[in-house]
């Protein structure tokens, strides 16, 4: 292969041209420049197939015609010394050729030789300072047959340019240079001009009005994705011909386009994949307005990248909403001049969107390239075009017309997977062909999953059936008593300790003196004791006597206590002895109750063998427990839980855990906290043992393990903020107990970050860890989910799973349409089988609206419960728990979890927990407030989590405190973080010296600020990307720093700046654009 | 995107099976099999008041006749 590069000429007078940027020629070159390491995505490819005679010098001095014809093909890429970006047309410029000859390969070798070929050419950046953008390859593979690869970067040209340069290239060959009748160039710089005179403030008005009440963008991406990434990998279909011409027939009986068509549907793809009625997505537009004369002739980019907002009413019918769209769309096609950027600052929604559609309606296919050539006297023809375009969105659809639509999604591998992008592609199909069978069918009706993915997520996934095996509790436990009388059943921290002889007969005992005192069958027992021997006494008596346990906080307020029974309904309250003050109290603020005492008469003495009660009613559906849960709306709900759920539950557990008489389980818990119902029974139904601490132990890690160790449990189960607090401890310098007794360790109710995972693996490596998730109203936990010591392996999207379903669980991950989504794709979990109790105690209305209808099950007139919790399924079946779906807040427009910059910040270097609120700064503005524990400082965070988090995600404030507020259960109390203001806090330090004062000064300049503090975020006050590029042109010319956009990004404050400026190599300041233009091309 | 069964905006019905335990459905979705309409397509709040008026013995039918005949036996 021989390359000729074009000669070095003299700098001077050779500029003929300087022209501003068109809107997206700015945005890519702000992409471009972001990071110049990495591979630009914009570099872009045109294969042609050329066939009959063909002279290389001819061909090749056609292409530097080409390029005299068409100044802006000369132009290099340059910021003025304001930070203003200008392209700079040179006056003499050669077309870089190579040449190289395949033709003595095979045809398989040829074609892999040409892969190899253009895959090497893309990947060579282009300095865009440095014109030509472009560069051919001639390669001859036969005699009379060759390829000729055109390699440009789309700041040059757009797709629409190709018909007219493969024209004049063709022609100037045929004729050659001086004989070609080639008609008159429409230059680039007239289209420039032409966009000088569009009436900006009528098009911000129309895009104002299509953007209005927006509440965000629409963000495709799972996660975060940086501005530039890898180049995109593709996924394509080719429908069949007949689903092709009955969606054209269709399209032109409605008189709308394919490309409303295909927006349509995508926008329908987006909106069931982000659960939004409201989505928007880009679509490339032309940007050749046929005001503007010879427009169709223009080599160059005047394309541009619009946002299409669809509002989707599911009730809607496919075509009207197709129409509606067309008529939406058609409003705004004299306004696609307007850039993006500005669209964007108009709408005030953030970054609008990160996927894009594009209806190829230039003519890049063979037919229509070799039509045009047809025009030519000669002999050389185009049979075959190749575009290999470029696409830097997460996301891209791209639909080629033909007799066959082709379809394809370009998706970037560092975001989606293979197997997403086509499960995506495979959806899109299936959308289209319900819209070709059924145009008038509601939208929200398309069911997009395959029946194979449906039986997968509703059937495959939630094949737990198993036999009930429902017995009474206190059956079991009997059971175990005749088997192993003498075996210690209970013990506590008071030094109780009760055989499974003892147990019985004063469960026994209790159940009887409870009916003899009048406790009827599905009555309420209340108790209120401090976590003894006595309260699985009392749970093992209320449940003999066929009535239901309710536990009730020892230390809770009176007021609230007192509420609760009587809004309950509960006629009974049974008190441990020393209890007898507040029971008095509370018994005495609710009339209806009748007090009762755990007698203590027995408790030294040896307990009488009582005669076992008569059974009970109701059976599996009798009421077992009820437990209290905090209201959204202040209220607490009374969560009623029947036998077979408590049953089902409680056979999980002996399931899961392989539970025998050898194990010791401890109750921590809270005893209003439903754990601790199976923290008692399973070790009871087994022939194990229980060994209950006092509150105090149970809420300090040093003596919660000290006393696991003692009494070796092998089975525990706490929250990861407790977690946490062991571990940090430990890693103080507490000495760590050896937990040699202990074979599992379970965490639910948080999170489960897979840093403590990990942490306490190093610690513990025997203690398996099970990630649980459940609700209280379905019988506590649902899943299991055993987190192996090989801990990263398990994350998916930064997450671990919570599991899959426990025996008898059904989990359903569905749309707003209630109908199920895939795998990957984010929903409103519910759970159906056994473990769905009655309701809410005395409470229909609350009951009505969570225990619904469960549409799948096959016994009729089933429920299930809706969570309120956002989940996805994994391609295994097992699930992502995703965060509340009230956890949601959105910032400045963009829609934010508060649970993924609560993962960022706990994956930042330093920091321990983390939580994020929501408060109004000064100006009445929404933000971010990140509480942290850990060892790093708010800059350090800061500058971690720019590497992790778009800017708008990352907390305005980051608060350090030395520990998280927690609740009685031990979860994050948020209602406990301090309020910021009470923090002490500087309104913000002077500038350190001169260096960061000019730092400052300048921030202040681009940002159109009176002042900047040195630690003010460049993001935070109102920069973007492409002030961005104008700050960094400025520090350049006027600091002398070659800085570029990734470390502004990295380092957004003017102290991060000064910083790196006082540390980087200094450049001479000097104008850009002399700096820039100091070689030859 | 307005949860399924939090539009305000949106009908509902009130469904009830066979154990009478009531609940809340979407006017738009079809009432699943064992589920028949009582009350609606009314706005939410309708529904909801008509569930506190009429579903004033949550527990399961057959569990009240369980109840009841233990209750006859004694």
């Amino acid at each position: 292969m021989s390359e000729t590069a074009a000669p070095a000429a003299p700098a001077a007078s050779r500029v003929e041209d300087v022209l501003p940027l068109s809107p997206l020629q700015e945005g890519i070159l702000f992409h471009a420049l972001y990071d110049e390491d990495e591979t630009d995505v914009y570099v872009a490819q045109l294969l042609l197939d050329l066939a009959g005679p063909l002279d290389a010098e001819r061909l090749r001095a056609a292409a530097d015609t080409v390029l005299r014809r068409h100044a802006n093909l000369r132009a290099g890429f340059l910021r003025r010394a304001s930070g203003e970006p200008a392209q700079v047309v040179r006056r003499d410029v050669q077309v870089p050729w190579a040449e190289t000859d395949l033709s003595g390969l095979g045809l398989a070798e040829q074609a892999a030789a040409v892969e190899t070929l253009l895959a090497e050419d893309r990947a060579r950046r282009f300095d865009l300072a440095r014109p030509p953008l472009l560069r051919f390859t001639l390669v001859r593979t036969g005699p009379l047959s060759h390829r000729l690869l055109l390699t440009y970067h789309h700041i040059l040209l757009d797709g629409w340019s190709w018909p007219v340069l493969v024209r004049e290239l063709l022609a100037l060959h045929d004729a050659g240079p001086d004989k070609a009748a080639l008609p008159p160039v429409t230059p680039y710089a007239s289209f420039l001009r032409w966009l000088g005179t569009r009436d900006t403030g009528a098009a911000r008005d129309a895009w104002g009005r299509a953007l209005a009440g927006l509440s965000g963008g629409t963000r495709t991406a799972p996660v975060s994705a940086a501005p530039s990434g890898p180049l995109p990998h593709r996924v394509e279909t080719v429908l069949p011909e007949p689903l092709t011409e009955r969606l054209t027939a269709l399209a032109r009986a409605h008189r709308i386009t394919p490309g409303t068509l295909l927006q349509g549907a995508w926008a329908l793809l987006l909106g069931n994949r982000l659960r939004s009625y409201d989505v928007v997505f880009g679509a490339v537009v032309s940007g050749r307005s046929p005001e503007l004369p010879g427009v169709a002739d223009i080599v160059g980019l005047c394309l541009n990248t619009v946002p299409v907002r669809v509002r989707i009413d599911p009730a809607e019918s496919l075509m009207s909403l197709f129409t509606r769209l067309q008529d939406e769309q058609a409003s705004l096609i004299e306004h696609h001049h307007l850039g993006l950027t500005e669209i964007q600052r108009t709408a005030e929604a953030g970054e609008l969107f990160d996927s894009c559609v594009a209806f190829q309606n230039y003519q890049a296919d063979a037919e229509g390239l070799a039509a045009l050539s047809a025009l030519s006297t000669g002999d050389l023809r185009v049979t075959g075009v190749d575009p290999h375009d470029a696409a830097h969105y997460p996301l891209s659809l791209t639909a080629i017309p033909g007799e066959r639509l082709r379809l394809q999604i370009d998706h970037r591998p560092d975001v989606f997977d293979t197997e997403d992008a086509q499960a995506l592609l495979d959806r899109l199909v299936r959308l289209l062909t319900a819209v070709a069978d059924d145009p008038d069918r509601p939208a929200g009706s398309v069911d997009l999953l395959s029946p194979a993915e449906r039986h997968r997520v509703l059937v495959s996934f939630n094949d737990t059936a198993r036999e009930e095996d429902f017995a009474e509790v206190t059956d079991r436990v009997r059971r175990q008593a005749e088997l192993r009388p003498d075996a210690v059943a209970v013990t506590d921290d008071t030094g109780r300790a009760h055989t499974y002889a003892e147990l019985v007969a004063r469960a026994d005992t209790l159940a009887l003196r409870l009916r003899a005192e009048g406790v009827g069958e599905g009555e309420l027992v209340a108790v209120l004791s401090e976590p003894t021997a006595r309260v699985p006494v009392a749970l093992l008596g209320i449940l003999g006597a066929g009535a239901a346990y309710v536990p009730l906080d020892p230390e809770g307020p009176v007021v609230r206590t007192s509420d609760l029974l009587a809004q309950g309904g509960v006629g009974w309250l049974l008190a441990a002895p020393e209890q007898r003050p507040r029971a008095e109290e509370i018994a005495a603020a609710v009339p209806a109750v009748r007090l009762l005492f755990l007698d203590d008469r027995h408790d030294d003495a040896e307990p009488q063998a009582a005669p076992v009660p008569p059974p009970t009613a109701g059976g599996r559906d009798a009421l077992a427990y009820i437990c209290f849960t905090s209201g959204s709306t202040g209220r607490p709900k009374g969560a009623m839980v029947h036998r077979r759920g408590m049953n089902n539950h409680l056979l999980a557990k002996l399931d899961d855990l392989q539970l025998t008489p050898g194990d010791r389980v401890v109750m921590n818990a809270p005893l209003t906290f439903d754990i601790s119902v199976w923290q008692m029974l399973a070790p009871l139904i087994t022939g194990g043992r229980v060994h209950l601490v006092s509150r105090d132990v149970a809420r300090d890690p040093a003596v919660l393990f000290a006393a696991v160790a003692e009494h070796e449990v092998t089975v525990m189960e706490t929250v990861p903020s407790f977690v946490r607090a062991a571990l940090d401890l430990w890693d103080a310098g507490t000495p760590a107990p050896e937990l040699p007794s202990l074979r599992w360790f379970i965490v639910n109710g948080e999170v489960l970050p897979a840093e403590l995972c990990e942490r306490w693996y190093d610690r513990h490596p025997d203690a398996a860890l099970v990630n649980a998730y459940g609700l209280t109203e379905c019988s506590d936990d649902n899943t299991h989910a055993l987190i192996t010591r090989d801990v990263q392996a398990q994350l998916e999207q930064g997450r671990l799973p919570v599991g899959r379903p426990l025996r008898n669980n059904r989990l359903y991950i569905l749309d707003p349409s209630l109908a199920p989504v895939p795998p990957g794709v984010p929903g409103e979990l519910f759970i159906a089988g056994t473990g769905v109790g009655p309701g809410y105690l005395n409470d229909p209305r609350r009951s009505s609206e969570r225990y619904v209808p469960d549409p799948f099950a096959t016994e009729p007139g089933a429920r299930m419960y809706r969570t309120g919790d956002l989940a996805r399924l994994r391609a295994d079946g097992q699930l992502d728990f995703l965060g509340r779906q009230d956890h949601q807040v959105k910032i400045r427009g963009n829609r934010i979890e508060l649970g993924e910059v609560e993962t960022a910040l706990r994956a930042a270097p330093g920091v321990g927990d983390a939580v994020v609120a929501v408060d109004r700064d000064g100006a009445g503005q929404q933000r971010l407030i990140g509480y942290v524990t850990g060892t790093a400082t708010p800059d350090e965070i800061r500058v971690a989590l720019s590497q992790t988090l778009p800017n708008y995600m990352v907390p305005s404030l980051l608060l350090p405190l030395p520990a998280l507020p927690l609740t009685t259960n031990g979860k994050v109390d948020r209602k406990a973080l301090p309020d910021p203001a009470s923090l002490a806090r500087s309104a913000g330090r002077a500038p350190s010296g001169p260096g960061e004062q000019r730092v400052c000064d300048l921030f202040a300049a681009v940002l159109g600020l009176s002042e900047a503090g040195p630690d003010d975020d460049f993001f935070a006050h109102g920069g973007h990307s492409l002030l961005a590029t104008r700050l960094t042109g400025r520090l350049r010319t006027e600091l002398g720093a070659e800085l570029t956009i990734r470390d502004l990004f990295e380092t957004p404050t003017p102290a991060g700046i000064a910083a790196r400026l006082a540390s980087a190599r200094p450049a001479p300041a000097r104008p850009a654009l002399r700096a820039r233009a100091r070689n030859g091309a | 995107m307005s949860n399924p069964f939090e539009n305000d905006n949106a009908d509902y019905l009130v469904v009830r099976n066979d154990e009478l335990q009531h609940a809340l459905w979407p006017a738009t979705v079809a009432v699943p099999a064992g589920w028949t309409r009582v009350h609606g397509p009314a706005p939410r709040q309708n529904c909801l008041d008509h569930v506190e008026r009429n579903w004033t013995d949550m527990r399961p039918a057959s569990l009240v006749a369980a109840l009841a005949g233990n209750t006859a036996r004694d």
